[in-house]
């Protein structure tokens, strides 16, 4: 069975970035608010690809830490 | 007396430990040739010099023991210094001084070695901000970053050893760019306890080293090598000596070159042609080259910029809200990128990355490799009037990749384009197999015997 997974959303604006921001707990600047919606919008078409894996094909790495010792 | 503009770290060792030099007449070089050097290249933001002097008085008295007496070293000022100030290239962490040493310094400093400052590093190893650090092959062209201060010093002989950190490529790229060489071994072999975290992507950062030499590194990679409980990252297996075999040779080493992933068009054909030369060289000395394919590797780069800042922007949350002004513009806007990054990204990254990892191991298994090659950078150091500000992507994806699988990579010498302008080469190993890598740079470096050394540069 193949997963994919939808592409990120790769469009957005200022008044978005503001709003991830306060969900993040940060007030961001009107001018960061305006350049990271360029940023965040060529990080999600960057990534894009990322998503075209199949999860079952990267496999996740144990959590166990051979270091532990209980 | 010693000429500190062409000595190695090993022959200052050997001077030391045979008399011919004491450790206060190297040490007083090390300031004199500091005193010429930086009002052009900039490579150090702070020096302690009342203590490098007391120190090396203490170790020409007699008494003091370790394989580096006497060596000055440099430190990057993102790793904590007891003592002297560690500012992490930021405003924000002004007058910051701590109480105790980054477990490298420390190893550094017990072996014998002499801290003599701190050296330029971008603003918290982001890469964003400009720096005053000049490439003394071309002051009108990029010194490298984020440890751009560790490889000019090196290059010019204001320091022999120089301590960094490399989460995509900041160690071995300022070694490409100033024909230094630039060792980061496996991540977890050498300590990463006291990098301010700031500044630390934990999983991608390692502490690596500048040396004017591959034998040098090894020399140095003796004393750095280790577990350390203080680092949950650190792992605990046998370290070998890595000077013993160093000067072995490659007769029958499988070598790897992947032209399908580091792909010759996206590179500058001098680097081309300084490669091909390269390759031609390993031959010569004995090595067996094999073509391999790494397929997922072109989304590396992806992964890499997806964990980066999602790993240090937490660090930075209550000073992005109380005290945002104080960063730089661009490193405020990555840290932030940082903090709107959905989730989803960074888990599919981490996914990728795991991928990554055992497509390297699978190859380098299957090719029966010993190690890998590929340029260190894809171009020369380029011309500041250049850069896209904060834009380091295109200069990383050969060196990123090894991040993200943590195998062991160093970057050496590989000579001069015909506008004397360095060009790296890269040797990747297998995990824990550092010695490898050194056997097969060194085999290079001795083979090759390219050119290394800037013209010292004149005030422009």
């Amino acid at each position: 069975m193949v997963h994919r997974m939808a592409k990120p959303k790769s469009s957005f604006d200022a008044s978005d970035v503001v709003r991830l921001g306060e969900l993040a707990g940060i007030s961001l600047a009107a001018e960061d608010a305006e350049a990271l919606a360029g940023a965040l919008a060529g990080h999600c078409d960057m990534v894009a690809p990322l998503f075209e894996f199949r999860l079952e094909d990267a496999p996740v790495a144990t959590i166990y830490d051979p270091h532990w010792r209980g | 007396m010693a000429d500190l503009a062409a000595l190695t770290l090993r022959e200052a060792r050997d001077l030391i430990a045979a008399r011919e030099l004491s450790a206060t007449e190297l040490t007083e070089l090390t300031f004199r040739r500091i005193a010429e050097t930086e009002p052009v290249v900039h490579a150090y933001v702070c020096l302690d010099e009342e203590r490098a002097m007391a120190r090396a008085a203490e170790i020409d008295q007699g008494g003091a023991t370790g394989s580096l007496l006497g060596v000055p070293f440099g430190v990057k000022d993102i790793l904590e210094t007891g003592g002297l100030a560690t500012e992490g290239g930021s405003r924000l962490l002004a007058g910051n001084v701590p109480e105790r040493d980054a477990e490298t310094v420390r190893r550094l400093r017990s072996a014998g070695a002499i801290c003599i400052g701190k050296h330029v590093t971008h603003e918290f190893a982001c890469g964003q901000d400009d720096l005053p650090t000049r490439n003394p092959f071309d002051l009108a062209r990029y010194p490298g970053g984020s440890s751009a201060g560790g490889g000019v010093s090196v290059q010019v002989g204001s320091s022999l050893l120089a301590l960094g950190t490399d989460a995509g490529g900041s160690v071995r790229k300022p070694a490409c760019v100033t024909a230094t060489v630039g060792m980061k071994a496996t991540h977890g072999r050498v300590s990463g306890a006291g990098t301010i975290p700031q500044a630390s992507s934990f999983s991608l950062d390692h502490v690596g080293t500048f040396t004017r030499t591959v034998e040098d590194a090894a020399i140095a990679l003796n004393v750095l090598a280790g577990y350390d409980p203080r680092d949950p990252r650190s792992i605990d297996v046998a370290v070998p000596s890595y000077t013993d075999g160093v000067g072995d040779g490659i007769s029958g080493l499988r070598i790897g070159v992947a032209p399908a992933t580091f792909r010759a068009d996206d590179m500058q054909p001098e680097v081309v042609s300084l490669f091909e030369a390269a390759l031609s060289t390993l031959e010569a000395a004995g090595a067996e080259l094999a073509t391999v394919e790494l397929p997922s590797f072109e989304h590396a780069l992806a992964a890499l910029f997806t964990i980066f800042p999602a790993e240090v922007s937490p660090t930075h949350r209550r000073w992005l809200s109380e005290r945002p002004g104080e960063y730089h513009e661009r490193t405020r806007r990555l840290l932030l990128l940082g903090t709107l990054i959905p989730s989803e990204h960074v888990s599919q990254a981490s996914r990728v990355r795991a991928l990554l990892r055992d497509e390297a191991a699978r190859v380098f298994a299957n090719a029966r490799l010993d190690a890998l090659v590929t340029p260190t950078l894809p171009c020369v150091p380029p011309r500041f009037d250049e850069m896209v500000p904060g834009d380091f992507g295109s200069l990383i994806p050969f060196t990123g990749p090894w991040n993200l699988t943590g195998q062991p990579a160093l970057s050496v010498p590989c000579g001069l384009t015909p506008d004397g302008l360095p060009v790296g080469l890269q040797v990747v190993g297998r995990p824990f197999d550092e010695a490898t890598v050194f056997r097969i740079g060194a085999a290079y470096e001795a083979e090759a015997c390219v050119e290394s050394r800037a013209p010292f540069p004149s005030p422009s």
